[in-house]
């Protein structure tokens, strides 16, 4: 390779690396748009540690519920999410619990309340009889009332409850107190008036306090009553803004630590060093496009240092590689010869020591959840990425930084041992 | 440019074996003398309970200990005179105080425990089967929301501020026993077999014998990080466990490198009639520059973290960094000054001293093209 064609390539890789980051990282209004550009890192799943969120983890009242139950209940719970439109929001076993992570909500509290809650729907006389099931119930849409504008939730009985809605309401008609009482589990939802006996199929529950309560309530009744009770044995909200600052603190320390390691690189290893600083470059902007496209990411509070500590393992796998070539040429070999077998040797080194980090971020990835596992799996791919740029792209920046130097020797900071 | 190398000298690391295994017996033992005294300071994920945190929004010459014994002796029952159903609650400043441009960020953790009628401490979640449990989540909802309402209140009056002039924020934690015992068993269990699995790789591309001696390396770095973080009295939450874990991962890789050279170094006729002392001390020094020059750029990495951390108020990651700090500088020491040690006289122990490897059979394909 020429002095001149390798000029040309680093200053094509210049310049391809700086619109990379941009791409990567910069984020602002697209011009004679109104969109915002996301950036690549921007586009990266987050957890709710860092988006923010909610979580709660359910515990089933009764210890030795049946795994059927249990599934059936991931079900109604999905379902009332799903209507609610927390479509994000996951749910995962923890044993025989259930962990609910919920991303980028505000007032999650009522509705969790709710979502958590057994949800079997009851209409009860005022001397506290259950005249009504939710067996009755064919379908319930959240609405507004058209004469007061107040949430409402319709209900509509299907055959077996409208008789049974006629007979209810026939009963309370004749009793003292005309109240047929709306409970959701073991919540008051509202006690109308009964005056006269109703035979219709439909019915509206009043006395909500807002639309999404409404909607709520509509999504408990139509998916049915929990088969299991639970209670909430762990919940956490988490603010956006300790997320936000989180993250801004990782890319400044991310950006500080890459200078001063490029610097530390080049003191020691030289024309090395350089190469090893573009292939590090290279390695942060095919890092970050695999977290963004590698499906199942989530970024978390521990991947954050993931990310970092995988930066640390690759330049790991830099100098455990020029450490060996600097020996290789001090034992009196020539820097090519050097090189070569510096790399041939290293790899073996490299992948040795890199296999059992990823051993233990599988391990991580299979055994823990939450937080833990978005830490697993930016560690997993970072080592991957880092062996790659370590090995192949480190290499061939070598070849192309070479020429550039006047005496190689000094160039490359390679020493003969001495006598 | 710089050049550091120790590969000319002996440092005869192996005959300094007792002194070095000596100083980080010290360290493990005063960690275990602090836990006996003190204990770790456990998170609310280990410990269970309620952590909850309260920021102050717009409102920036607000007095912390005023505020945090406002806070506290409310939570603790007393409601402006009137008593609230949680009375005799143990309520624990975490002292984990964020204050930043415009907001200021309060934490304190609130035990499981309480008092009952009789005086006696119960478990909020332990309570008998049959018997109404409290139902912490809803009560905390409008515990939440009064206490919102007296800290503003509180803050109008002493301040004399406008009340909608700053926002009063409670964000609360609670872990309850159940979760709480599958957090920690869950934690020991993926460490645990993190290491079985490092150990058996190792016994395979290696030796049994360095599998156990990488092992040992191990299973000191996580002491010495437990010990150090009780010591500095450092909040132990999932984050730690992901740092432990993180350094099981990383200070293999320095283990490793440091037996891929002993390897390599039997495999070489030369070296036939060396001892394992000598060959040992030649992968240590050989190895060292390559293990400081690593830990110092990955130490770098994290230092910054956790210094920027420090200046921008985000304990959730200094908490994180710190303990990496501790394992790290732990991993290089281990892997360097100990493990090949611990390899020489396990080898001694097991009576497999001087056996070199069939020159023929398992020489590595690497090493002979290296030789050729």
């Amino acid at each position: 390779m020429s002095k001149k064609k390798s000029i040309v390539i680093l200053s094509v890789l210049a310049v391809l690396i700086a619109f990379m980051f941009l791409a990567c990282f910069a984020k602002g209004p697209v011009p004679g748009s109104v969109k915002d550009y996301k950036s690549i890192f921007g586009t990266i799943g987050k957890g709710i540690d860092l988006n923010g969120g909610y979580y709660a983890v359910l515990e089933p009242k009764n210890k030795n519920v049946s795994k059927e139950d249990l599934e059936s209940a991931i079900e109604t719970l999905r379902s009332r999410l799903d209507e609610n439109g927390y479509t994000e929001a996951t749910i995962t076993k923890e044993d025989n619990n259930l962990r609910v992570e919920i991303p980028e909500v505000d007032n999650a509290d009522d509705v969790m309340e709710l979502i958590g809650d057994q949800g079997e729907l009851t209409f009860r006389s005022s001397d506290n009889v259950t005249l009504l099931t939710g067996d009755a119930i064919a379908d319930a849409q959240a609405g507004y009332d058209p004469q007061t504008g107040d949430p409402i939730v319709y209900l509509e009985f299907n055959a077996e409850g409208r008789r049974q809605f006629a007979s209810a309401t026939e009963t309370i008609v004749g009793m003292e107190t005309k109240t047929l009482s709306i409970y959701l589990g073991d919540r008051l939802i509202s006690s109308p008036t009964v005056n006269e006996k109703i035979d219709s199929n439909t019915a509206q529950i009043t006395g909500i306090e807002s639309i999404e309560q409404a909607t709520t309530i509509a999504s408990v009744i139509k998916s049915g009553a929990l088969e299991i009770e639970f209670t909430v044995g762990a919940t956490q909200k988490m603010s956006a803004t300790l997320g936000e600052n989180a993250m801004k603190i990782a890319l400044i320390s991310a950006g500080i630590g890459l200078l001063v390691i490029f610097a530390i690189l080049i003191v020691f290893y030289g024309g090395l060093g350089i190469a090893a600083s573009v292939a590090l470059m290279i390695y942060v902007i095919l890092y970050v496009c695999i977290l963004a496209i590698f499906p199942g990411v989530q970024l978390t509070f521990p991947g954050i240092a993931g990310i970092l500590l995988s930066i640390g393992m690759a330049v790991d796998a830099n100098v455990i590689i020029f450490d060996r070539i600097k020996e290789e040429f001090a034992n009196g070999k020539t820097a090519t010869s050097a090189i070569n077998s510096g790399f041939k040797r290293a790899v073996i080194t490299i992948l040795d020591s890199n296999v059992t980090t990823v051993l233990a971020a599988i391990v991580l990835w299979i055994l823990c959840s939450g937080s833990i596992k978005g830490f697993a799996i930016t560690l997993f791919l970072g080592v991957l990425v880092s062996m790659f740029t370590a090995v192949v792209v480190t290499r061939w920046l070598i070849k192309v930084v070479r020429p550039l130097a006047n005496d190689e020797e000094k160039f490359l900071n390679l020493r003969r041992r001495d006598a | 440019m710089v050049n550091f190398t120790f590969k000319n000298k002996n440092l005869k690391i192996v005959e300094k074996f007792f002194i070095l295994v000596a100083i980080s017996l010290a360290i493990i033992i005063a960690g275990f003398v602090y836990m006996a005294i003190g204990g770790m300071n456990l998170g609310v994920e280990f410990s269970g309970g309620s952590n909850i945190q309260i920021t102050v929004h717009n409102f920036e010459d607000i007095d912390g200990n005023a505020f945090k014994g406002k806070v506290i002796s409310w939570l603790e029952g007393d409601r402006d005179g009137k008593d609230g159903v949680d009375k005799n609650t143990k309520v624990y400043d975490v002292d984990k105080n964020v204050q930043s441009s415009g907001r200021a960020t309060y934490e304190f953790r609130i035990s499981n425990e309480m008092k009952d009628e009789t005086g006696k401490m119960v478990d909020l979640y332990d309570i008998p089967e049959g018997s109404e449990q409290p139902k912490l989540y809803h009560e905390n909802v409008e515990i939440r929301d009064l206490l919102t309402e007296d800290l503003t209140k509180w803050i109008v009056e002493k301040y004399n501020v406008e009340e909608t002039s700053f926002e009063v924020e409670i964000e609360p934690h609670i872990i309850g026993n159940d979760v709480k015992n599958y957090t920690v068993r869950n934690a020991f269990i993926a460490v645990a077999v993190a290491i079985v699995v490092i150990l058996a790789y190792i016994a395979i591309r290696f030796s049994p014998i360095a599998g156990l001696a990488a092992i040992v390396a191990l299973l000191h770095d996580v002491l010495i990080m437990v010990s150090l973080t009780t010591i500095f009295q450092i909040p132990v939450n999932m984050t730690f466990i992901a740092a432990v874990i993180t350094i099981v991962g990383y200070s293999i890789n320095a283990t490793i490198v440091v037996f891929d050279r002993v390897r390599e170094l039997l495999a070489l006729p030369s070296n036939i009639e060396k001892t394992d002392r000598e060959i040992a001390n030649e992968a240590v020094v050989g190895t060292l520059s390559r293990s400081i020059l690593t830990t110092v750029t990955t130490l770098v990495m994290i230092a910054i973290l956790a210094i920027v951390s420090s200046i921008m108020g985000s304990t959730a990651i200094r908490e994180f960094a710190i303990p990496i700090i501790f394992g790290l500088v732990a991993g290089l020491y281990s892997s360097s000054f100990l493990s090949a040690s611990v390899w020489v006289y396990l080898r001694k122990a097991f009576k497999q001293s001087n056996k070199k490897p069939n020159k023929k059979v398992k020489k590595s394909k690497a090493v002979a093209e290296v030789e050729a």
